[in-house]
C-alpha cells in the first residue's frame, strides 16, 4: 500500500522552513460498498506534513477525497466510513487512533475547523454569544464573564460590526459573509495550532468571497492552515503550497507558484487549461474529457489514465508520487520543463 | 438604428429576436412591503448573438431569465419575441413562442424528472408540440443525443444513471429538441466540476455555430461570461449598472461594481503584486433599497451627489451603457489579464473624463 514514498516530507521541506506540525502518514479511508469484492477508497494512501505558518492548499473536485482528509484530520469522517491505514501526528501525538473524550481536545482546541455552509456549522437554535463562549468554556480555564468577552473579541477580530449586540443574536439573523466570519470566530477562538477552513468561501459571492479571502489572508497570515478548495484561483489567492488530488489521491504537489506556472501532472494541468480566464483572445476552453471514477468504479493503475491525453501502455500500473524534476508527481509521463522547450 | 421593415404589426427592435424593455418585476414581501426584484432592465439578444447577465446572488438575473420565460408576471415592462409583444399573452397563444425560445436550468438535478428515461425526458417537448409520429421522435432523440455528445443507448436509462455533465447535456438536448432560435441558460455550469464545465460551455458555444441560436446566459463567474459572451450586462440590486461587448466591459470597466468584481474574481495565475478593491459590507436588501445609486453604501469612490441622486444608465459609447456620476474613476486592476491592448473606444474615453457637474 506504501507506494507513497517519504519524499512528500522532503518535497515539504523546500517550500517553508517552519517545523511540521501536523504529519500524514500513508492514511487510508475506506467506507464499504455492499455486493462489491472490494471497498471505496475514499483516501487512498496520502501523505504530507504541514509545516508551521504555512496556508496548504487541498485542491480537488468532488470526490477526489479532499474533504475526506480534512475529516480524517478531526476524526470525524462519517460512519460507515473509517480509517482503515496510515497514521496522522500533530507535533508528535498521534491523533488519528485517540478515544472519543481526547479527540475532543484536539478539535477546537489544537484543530479549528471552518465549514463550508455555516448554517450546519452553527446551531441555528442558540445564539452566536452562547456558542462561542461554550467552546471557551470546554478549552480554557475562564470564567464565564471573561468567556463573554473573548467571545466579543473574537467576532470584533473578524470584522463583525457591532460585536456586542451580535452575541445575543442568532446565526440567521446574519448574511452569508457575516455567518462565515462567526464560523472563523469560533475556529479561532481557542487559538488553535491548526486552522482547516473546508470550501470556506465556495457558497458565497465574489464580492463577499474576496473579503473573506482577505480575512482569512490578513489575519491568518502567520497561521497554519489547510484550505481545501476545488477553485484554483481561491488557492492561488492564499496558499503557498498546494496539492492536488484526484481519485483519492495526491497527484501533484508544488509551490503554488511552481504548479501554476508549470504544471507537471496532466490532470493539474487539464484543470488549469479548463478553467476561463480574463483573456481577450478568448482561447477555447479545453475540457477534459469523461468524468473521474465514482464510488462505484474500481480504478487499477493510474485513475486518470482513462482521462488522459498522455495515457502509454504503462500507465496500468499504480505511479508513485516521486520527483519529476523539481516537483512531486504521481505519473509515469509527466510534463516536464525539458521536454516542454522541445 | 430600427429601420421599418414591411412588417406593420412589429413591435420592439428589429434587430433584436429577444428583448425586454424596461422590465420590472416585484415580489410581495412580508409586511406588504414591495421586494424589487428586478427594476428597468431593458436588453436584446440578436439572433446568433450570446449575451451574458451577470450578478451576484440576489442581483435578479435569474428572475430576469424566469419573466422573459413568462414565469412571471411583470409589473411593468414588455417582452418581445421576434418582433411580437409576448407579455400578457395566455397559455394557448404562447406555444408557438414557447417552441422556439427556451431554457436551461442550473440544476440538472432537480431539472429532471427522477423516473423518466431520457428518451421521454428529450420527448416531452416534441409531443406536446405534436412534432410527429413515434418514429420520428424516437429518430430525433437519438439525433439530439448524439449533437450533444451522448450514446444513443442513453435513451433508454433514467437520469441517475448518469453524472452532473451528463445530465446537463440531457437537459441541453431537451431545450433543443424543437430546433429553437433562441435559448436562456441560467447558470448552466456552476453546479458541474471545473473540468466538467469547460465541456458543457463548449457544447454550447458549438451548438450556437451550428444552429445560430441566440444566447442569453445567466451566471455569476465574470471570467466565465467573458469566456462565451458577446455582450455583457452587468447588474446590481435589480438594476443594470454597466453594459456593453464583452472585451470591453472587462479590459475598460467603467462602473465601480464591475471593477470591483472583477478584482474579486480569482484567477489562477501566479499572483504577484495584484491590486485588490474589496467591497466593505454585503448587497443591500431588495426590499429597502439605498437612495441615490443603489450602490453607494458600498461604492469606495461614492460622493454625495451619489447618496442623493440615482445616475441614469447612460450610452458612452456604440452598445456601452454605465450608470455611474463618476464612470472610469475607479482603476481596474489591470495589471491582471491579458487585455491591456483593448483599445479605448471614443465614447468610452470621454467618459473617463468627470462627467460634467460633478
Amino acid at each position: 500500500m506504501s507506494v507513497v514514498t517519504e519524499g512528500t516530507a522532503d518535497a515539504a521541506r523546500t517550500a517553508a522552513s517552519g517545523e511540521t506540525i501536523l504529519s500524514v502518514n500513508d492514511l487510508v479511508v475506506e467506507f464499504p460498498r455492499p455486493g462489491q469484492p472490494t471497498d471505496f477508497r475514499a483516501v487512498n494512501g496520502v501523505s504530507f506534513d504541514l509545516r508551521q505558518g504555512e496556508t496548504l492548499g487541498l485542491v480537488g473536485e468532488s470526490g477526489s477525497g479532499k474533504s475526506m482528509t480534512a475529516l480524517s484530520l478531526l476524526g470525524i469522517v462519517p460512519a460507515p466510513g473509517k480509517i482503515i491505514e496510515g497514521s496522522i501526528n500533530l507535533r508528535d501525538r498521534r491523533i488519528d487512533n485517540l478515544p472519543v473524550n481526547e479527540l475532543r481536545k484536539v478539535r477546537g482546541n489544537d484543530i479549528g475547523m471552518v465549514f463550508q455552509d455555516p448554517m450546519t456549522g452553527l446551531n441555528p437554535v442558540r445564539s452566536i454569544g452562547s456558542q462561542l463562549t461554550e467552546s471557551v468554556l470546554r478549552h480554557q480555564d475562564v470564567s464565564k464573564q471573561e468567556a463573554i468577552e473573548l467571545a466579543f473579541h473574537a467576532l470584533d477580530d473578524v470584522g463583525i460590526p457591532s460585536a456586542r449586540e451580535r452575541l445575543e443574536g442568532f446565526p440567521h439573523e446574519l448574511s452569508g459573509g457575516l455567518r462565515q466570519r462567526v464560523m472563523i470566530a469560533l475556529a479561532l477562538i481557542n487559538h488553535p495550532e491548526v486552522i482547516i477552513a473546508d470550501e470556506a468561501t465556495t457558497a458565497l459571492d465574489a464580492t463577499i468571497q474576496a473579503q473573506i479571502l482577505d480575512l482569512l489572508r490578513e489575519r491568518l497570515s502567520s497561521a497554519t492552515m489547510i484550505l481545501i478548495t476545488h477553485d484554483m484561483g481561491v488557492a492561488a489567492e492564499i496558499c503557498d503550497r498546494i496539492m492536488v488530488m484526484y481519485a483519492g489521491r495526491i497527484v501533484e504537489t508544488g509551490t503554488i507558484e511552481e504548479v501554476l506556472t508549470s504544471p507537471r501532472h496532466p490532470y493539474t494541468v487539464g484543470l488549469l487549461s479548463a478553467v476561463p480566464k480574463f483573456d481577450i483572445r478568448r482561447p477555447k476552453l479545453v475540457p477534459i474529457p469523461g468524468i473521474p471514477p465514482t464510488a462505484e468504479d474500481i480504478v487499477r493503475g493510474c485513475p486518470f489514465a482513462p482521462r488522459c491525453r498522455f495515457a502509454e501502455t504503462d500507465c496500468d500500473q499504480r505511479p508513485p508520487l516521486e520527483y519529476a524534476e523539481d516537483r512531486l508527481v504521481a505519473c509515469w509521463h509527466p510534463r516536464l520543463a525539458s521536454e516542454r522547450k522541445k | 438604428m430600427t429601420e421599418t421593415t414591411g412588417a406593420t404589426d412589429r413591435v420592439g427592435n428589429d434587430e433584436f429576436l429577444l428583448e425586454a424593455e424596461n422590465l420590472r418585476v416585484t415580489f410581495r414581501a412580508p409586511g406588504g412591503r414591495k421586494l424589487h426584484a428586478v427594476d428597468e432592465i431593458s436588453l436584446g439578444v440578436r439572433p446568433r448573438e450570446t449575451v451574458g447577465l451577470v450578478g451576484e446572488s440576489g442581483s435578479g438575473k435569474s428572475t430576469v431569465a424566469l419573466t422573459l420565460m413568462r414565469a412571471h408576471e411583470p409589473e411593468g415592462g414588455r417582452i418581445i419575441f421576434d418582433g411580437q409583444d409576448i407579455t400578457h399573452l395566455n397559455y394557448k397563444e404562447l406555444m408557438p413562442v414557447r417552441r422556439r425560445l427556451q431554457m436551461v436550468f442550473q440544476d440538472p438535478y432537480s431539472s429532471l424528472d427522477p423516473r423518466w428515461s431520457i428518451r421521454r425526458v428529450i420527448s416531452e417537448p416534441l409531443k406536446a408540440h405534436k412534432f410527429g409520429t413515434r418514429q420520428q421522435i424516437n429518430d430525433r432523440v437519438a439525433e439530439l443525443l448524439e449533437q450533444v455528445g451522448l450514446p444513443a443507448d442513453a435513451a433508454n436509462r433514467v437520469p441517475s444513471q448518469f453524472s452532473g455533465g451528463q445530465r446537463q447535456r440531457i437537459a441541453v438536448a431537451r431545450s433543443l429538441a424543437l430546433q429553437p432560435s433562441a435559448l436562456i441558460a441560467d447558470e448552466p455550469v456552476s453546479s458541474l466540476d471545473v473540468s466538467i464545465q469547460a465541456q458543457i460551455i463548449n457544447l454550447l458555444r458549438d451548438l450556437q455555430d451550428r444552429l445560430h441560436i441566440a444566447l442569453l446566459i445567466i451566471a455569476h463567474d465574470l471570467a466565465l461570461v467573458h469566456q462565451i459572451s458577446d455582450r455583457i450586462i452587468v447588474m446590481y440590486l435589480g438594476e443594470p449598472v454597466e453594459e456593453g461587448p464583452s472585451d470591453e466591459v472587462v479590459g475598460r470597466p467603467q462602473h465601480p461594481y464591475t471593477v470591483a468584481l472583477l478584482s474579486a474574481t480569482p484567477v489562477p495565475e501566479p499572483g504577484g503584486d495584484r491590486k485588490r478593491i474589496v467591497l466593505t459590507g454585503d448587497p443591500p436588501s431588495p426590499i429597502f433599497r439605498p437612495n441615490g445609486c443603489r450602490f453607494h453604501p458600498r461604492c469606495p469612490i461614492a460622493q454625495d451627489r451619489c447618496r442623493v441622486e440615482k445616475p441614469p444608465l447612460k450610452e458612452i459609447g456604440p452598445g456601452r451603457k454605465v450608470s455611474c456620476w463618476f464612470a472610469g474613476q475607479l482603476e481596474a486592476p489591470r495589471d491582471l489579464w491579458a487585455l491591456k491592448d483593448v483599445p479605448l473606444p471614443p465614447g468610452v474615453e470621454a467618459a473617463r473624463r468627470p462627467s460634467e457637474g460633478a
